[in-house]
């Protein structure tokens, strides 16, 4: 009978114990996330001109379209030119009258 | 590597808002929330300048230092994004943001502060690149399918430069030196650090 009582209470502490075990409350590992030269799922939208997987091939790629922004890339008229500085520079405007 | 950065060029912004809407057109964004918006000074005064702003994509971002959670990461393209699923809406990013881009979604019956949203650079979040997931939390990856931000491309008079930080750098370089005036970045600054001296030289104003 005591034996039985014996392991009882020990099974009983070892339950009881149970409850201080700890979990981990950090927060989970951030997920990674797919580099934009890897490609994407959505093939249908994508650019042609670049090699999905190829970092290097989509840096030029990339780089060549911010150039579409240069309006003096896409017209052919090189900055400073005649065609341009006619326009550029903006006239002062008059000076304003004292109240 | 590509350093993507915003340039808003304020001597060409004439305050369309065509930017606000290809963004808001091109992710789906919820009603309420604007991950770019359109600001102008002085308004209605002579000399008035309009400036597109958004998240700037900080070197040193604030944002990410603030959050308790720990929900945003830099791509190596130097994208800060973050992580809806990690995400607590505890708003502390919006505090600490010098540009106003951390924008609070509100849903549920009493106006629940949802996760946070905001500019992605077009460049989607944690899930894989184009998949139905990353569309419905962060709208379009179009860094992934070879384009740059909506906003830039859209920007009727390419005020908005959108792209490698060299190229647009080099693409507003040109346009100071062409009119001889306007060499002010707004913004960058403060999302870039300061120029050295070395590289504060003024604009040729000749």
């Amino acid at each position: 009978m005591n034996v039985f009582i014996g392991v009882l209470v020990l099974a009983a502490g070892a339950l009881a114990l149970a409850g201080c075990g700890e979990k981990s409350q950090t927060v989970s590992a951030r997920k990674s996330d797919m580099a934009a030269w890897q490609g994407t799922a959505n093939t249908a939208r994508a650019e042609t001109g670049w090699t999905a997987g190829d970092r290097e091939s989509w840096a030029l790629h990339m780089q060549k379209r911010a150039q579409d922004q240069n309006e003096y890339t896409r017209t052919s008229v090189p900055a400073g030119s005649s065609a341009l500085a006619s326009v550029a520079p903006a006239p002062a405007p008059p000076p304003a009258s004292a109240p | 590597m590509a350093r993507m950065k915003f340039i808003c060029d304020t001597e060409r912004c004439i305050e369309c808002n065509g930017c606000v809407t290809a963004c808001k057109a091109e992710h789906d964004v919820p009603w309420g929330v604007n991950r770019r918006r359109v600001v102008t000074l002085n308004d209605g005064v002579p000399g008035e300048r309009s400036i597109s702003v958004a998240c700037m994509h900080c070197s040193d971002a604030p944002c990410m230092a603030v959050c308790p959670v720990d929900c945003f990461y830099r791509t190596e393209e130097g994208v800060v994004l973050h992580d809806k699923d990690t995400c607590i809406g505890c708003g502390y990013c919006s505090y600490a943001c010098p540009f106003g881009a951390p924008q609070f979604p509100s849903n549920g019956t009493f106006g629940l502060r949802g996760k946070m949203d905001k500019c992605t650079f077009c460049a989607g979040g944690p899930e894989a690149n184009g998949s139905a997931a990353e569309n419905e939390k962060y709208g379009r990856n179009r860094l992934a399918e070879g384009k740059l931000p909506s906003c830039a491309e859209m920007c009727s008079t390419k005020a908005l430069l959108g792209g490698d930080g060299g190229v647009v750098a080099d693409i507003f370089r040109t346009r100071v030196l062409t009119r001889g005036k306007g060499s002010e970045v707004w913004g960058w600054g403060t999302a870039y650090g300061k120029p050295t001296a070395a590289n504060a030289a003024p604009a040729n104003k000749s």
